[in-house]
């Protein structure tokens, strides 16, 4: 990708695809990288819940912290996807090299799913 | 010959799903208090629900967006939920009422209390969206509402006086009781233009796989396919003065309501009301649930799609079951289904600036709609709706209090 | 060393002037609504000292006279065939249950002496109306018993609860 990318206009907030066309997730939050005097480069994306709670002010920002730490010692980072597996950004789109079946990010999407879809009869 | 199949059934989906227990309501308080003068507040309601649907859809087929996509895209996380959470929260509302106006619908065919019918219509509902697609949700329950088409065959048969239900859609001043004229003016508008249904039509389109072929369906569906069906609702307002108002008798119950046809129409004109009010109301929780689920997974960038198998959708199908059982717990509490009505009119009137500010920058950014932006005339509309919707936010909670 | 930081400003760029006029308006109209509900507090504080006032009595009796209307209606519906008997039993309980607090109301308010002679004269002829409006609605649902789902105790008791309330809001006081 040569061409000039926007990040907040073209990344953020924009759907995330992975390499079979299934919704993975929203864009939301970018994670830098400054390496002293060199220009930063992104470094990831974030998704979930967290990551969201972060943008929201000092309430959400104490939310992010309790999502990440519940039941652990070390406080858990939001789910990241290195900005080397993003294939595309296209107008709708960041189209990701990962599959939604084994992705963190829809996690809690296979728990329902296998734990009270299933039971439901869906 | 798809394409003229899709049209018919749009515009059979606009007419036959256009009125549930808000719209009938509000209309039938206008027409019982005020003869034909409230008819400009259909009218206007449905000319801007009208606009608003056709941009909707427009936004969705160019650019493959739903609104909600488009707002959370364009204006970042932190404002975009904002409309998603109030829509979400106000919507719950209307449809715990809509849930209110089937029990209600029951109650009158049996006798028994609408307590009891809270839970199993809570059920039924909950099935349709598990089990259906959103073909079945938006049309199959539109067809069968097509039984709302007995208001237009009561009001002709009552032989109003059709020139002054013509004047009825300008604008007057009421000669009594102004801050109750502009109450029920205000429920009317906040019954006609729900975020909610822009919404759902917004992500129908893409649901149907719009693109830009659709774009003159998209305006024929919305734009004559909501005049009909707010045709209807002034068909409402019309008995209502024709029967209701001559005997002095105000809409203070649904009770009312139902027995609007029965001078003309007998037995038949009891029992079309009723089960136009029971199809309508639950058609509207359907699509309220399905509308909610739709903002927060679209929001939150979950997988969504009323089409597919709830399993592939886990989060989305989670979101619709818990708010629909959630939504019997206000009828099962004993609340009135009319006093919810009339409060949750009120509360979509007053949050409709969140849900259409957005509209004006959206509906003339090239990156969405290219170059199907807003002309000169959709830009004036939107933003007259915006100004009106303004004026409704600050007003509608008094007038509530001081006129409802 | 390499140090992450996490991106994504406030973004709501406006980049044309007509689109900025446009938003323009958009945003100052949000600007006036909140502007405007600043002031909502007061607004309720008043509206809710108003609502601890008295009753209007013109707005009893019309009530009143929409009940009794409502009553009359639907027993001569149920006369025609019109309407099932186990709606007429629905509606009777709600005329009755509307009618026992208005009642109430009324009796409030006949006491008062904001209420000019006249008004209360109109309230205590509608409920008079209201009344006999709700002995023929009970009569005419009470004709054929297995039809109703409400138990027969209950329903003459709410009628005769609405009756006492009516007779006691236009006894003169």
């Amino acid at each position: 990708m040569s061409e000039k990318l926007h990040l907040v206009h073209d990344v953020l907030d924009k759907m995330v695809l992975d390499r079979d066309k299934h919704r993975l997730g929203r864009v939301d939050t970018l994670v830098l990288q400054i390496r002293g005097d060199a220009p930063p480069r992104v470094a990831y994306m974030e998704m979930g819940g967290a990551a969201m709670c972060s943008r929201l002010g000092r309430v959400g920002r104490a939310l992010a912290t309790w999502i990440g730490s519940r039941g652990r010692e070390t406080p858990r980072q939001p789910y990241r996807i290195a900005w080397d597996l993003v294939r595309q950004v296209g107008p709708a789109h960041v189209v990701v090299d990962t599959d939604v079946e084994t992705s963190r990010t829809t996690a809690w999407e296979r728990w329902l799913a296998e734990k009270i879809v299933a039971r439901l009869g869906g | 010959m798809k394409k003229v199949m899709e049209l018919a059934l749009g515009l059979i989906t606009s007419i036959g799903g256009f009125l549930e227990i808000g719209s009938i309501t509000t209309a039938a308080q206008g027409g019982a208090a005020y003869t034909y003068q409230l008819g400009w507040s259909i009218a206007l309601g449905t000319l801007c629900l009208a606009l608003l649907l056709e941009m909707s859809g427009r936004l969705a087929a160019v650019s493959k967006h739903t609104i909600v996509d488009a707002i959370r895209e364009r204006f970042g996380l932190p404002f975009s939920v904002i409309p998603a959470a109030v829509v979400v929260l106000v919507s719950f509302l209307v449809m715990a009422s809509e849930l209110g106006g089937v029990s209600l619908a029951l109650k009158f065919a049996t006798g028994i209390d609408i307590r009891w019918w809270a839970l199993p219509v809570a059920l039924v509902a909950w099935l349709l969206l598990w089990k259906g697609t959103f073909g079945l949700v938006e049309q199959g329950v539109s067809l069968l509402g097509l039984v709302t088409l007995v208001f237009l065959v009561g009001a002709i048969k009552l032989h109003p006086d059709w020139g002054a239900v013509a004047h009825g859609l300008v604008p007057t001043l009421p000669k009594k009781e102004p801050t109750h004229y502009w109450f029920i003016a205000v429920s009317i508008l906040g019954a006609s233009i729900s975020p909610y249904l822009f919404i759902f039509y917004s992500s129908g389109a893409i649901e149907d796989k719009w693109d830009s072929s659709y774009l003159s369906m998209n305006r024929i569906t919305a734009g004559v396919g909501t005049a009909f069906g707010g045709a209807l609702a002034l068909m409402v307002l019309v008995g209502a003065g024709a029967v209701l108002a001559p005997r002095g008798i105000q809409v203070d119950s649904v009770e009312q309501v139902a027995l609007l046809l029965t001078h003309v129409l007998g037995r038949w004109g009891f029992v079309l009301v009723v089960l136009s009010l029971a199809i309508g109301s639950f058609g509207a929780v359907a699509e309220i649930a399905l509308a909610s689920a739709y903002i927060v997974a679209e929001e939150l960038g979950w997988n969504w799609s009323e089409d597919i198998a709830p399993h592939d959708a886990a989060r989305f199908s989670m979101v619709y079951t818990v708010l629909v059982v959630l939504s019997s717990i206000p009828i099962l509490l004993g609340l009135d289904p009319l006093k919810l009505t009339m409060l949750s009119m009120a509360l979509t009137a007053a949050s409709l600036p969140v849900a259409v500010v957005p509209f004006l920058l959206l509906m003339n950014d090239e990156r969405y709609v290219q170059e199907h932006t807003n002309g000169w005339f959709g830009n004036s509309a939107v933003t007259l709706i915006v100004l009106m919707s303004c004026v409704l936010a600050v007003v509608s909670i008094p007038l509530e209090i001081f006129g409802g | 060393m390499a140090e992450d930081v996490r991106y994504a400003p406030r973004a709501m760029p406006v980049s044309r002037a007509p689109l900025a006029a446009e938003a323009g308006t958009g945003l100052a109209c949000l600007a006036n609504m909140r502007r405007a509900l600043r002031h909502a507090p007061l607004v309720f504080a008043i509206a809710i000292a108003g609502c601890g006032g008295s009753p209007d009595v013109h707005a009893l009796a019309q009530s009143a006279h929409s009940w009794a209307a409502t009553a009359d209606f639907t027993a001569d519906r149920l006369a025609h065939g019109a309407i099932s008997r186990r709606f007429a039993v629905v509606t009777f309980d709600r005329v009755s249950t509307e009618l026992q607090q208005l009642a109430q109301s009324a009796a409030q308010v006949r006491d008062t002496s904001a209420a000019s002679a006249r008004d209360r004269a109109e309230l205590t002829a509608q409920l008079s109306v209201a009344r006999h409006a709700v002995v023929a609605l009970d009569s005419a649902a009470a004709r054929d018993n297995r039809a109703q789902l409400a138990a027969p105790q209950r329903r003459v008791g709410a009628s005769e609860a609405a009756l006492d309330s009516l007779a006691s809001a236009t006894e003169k006081p």
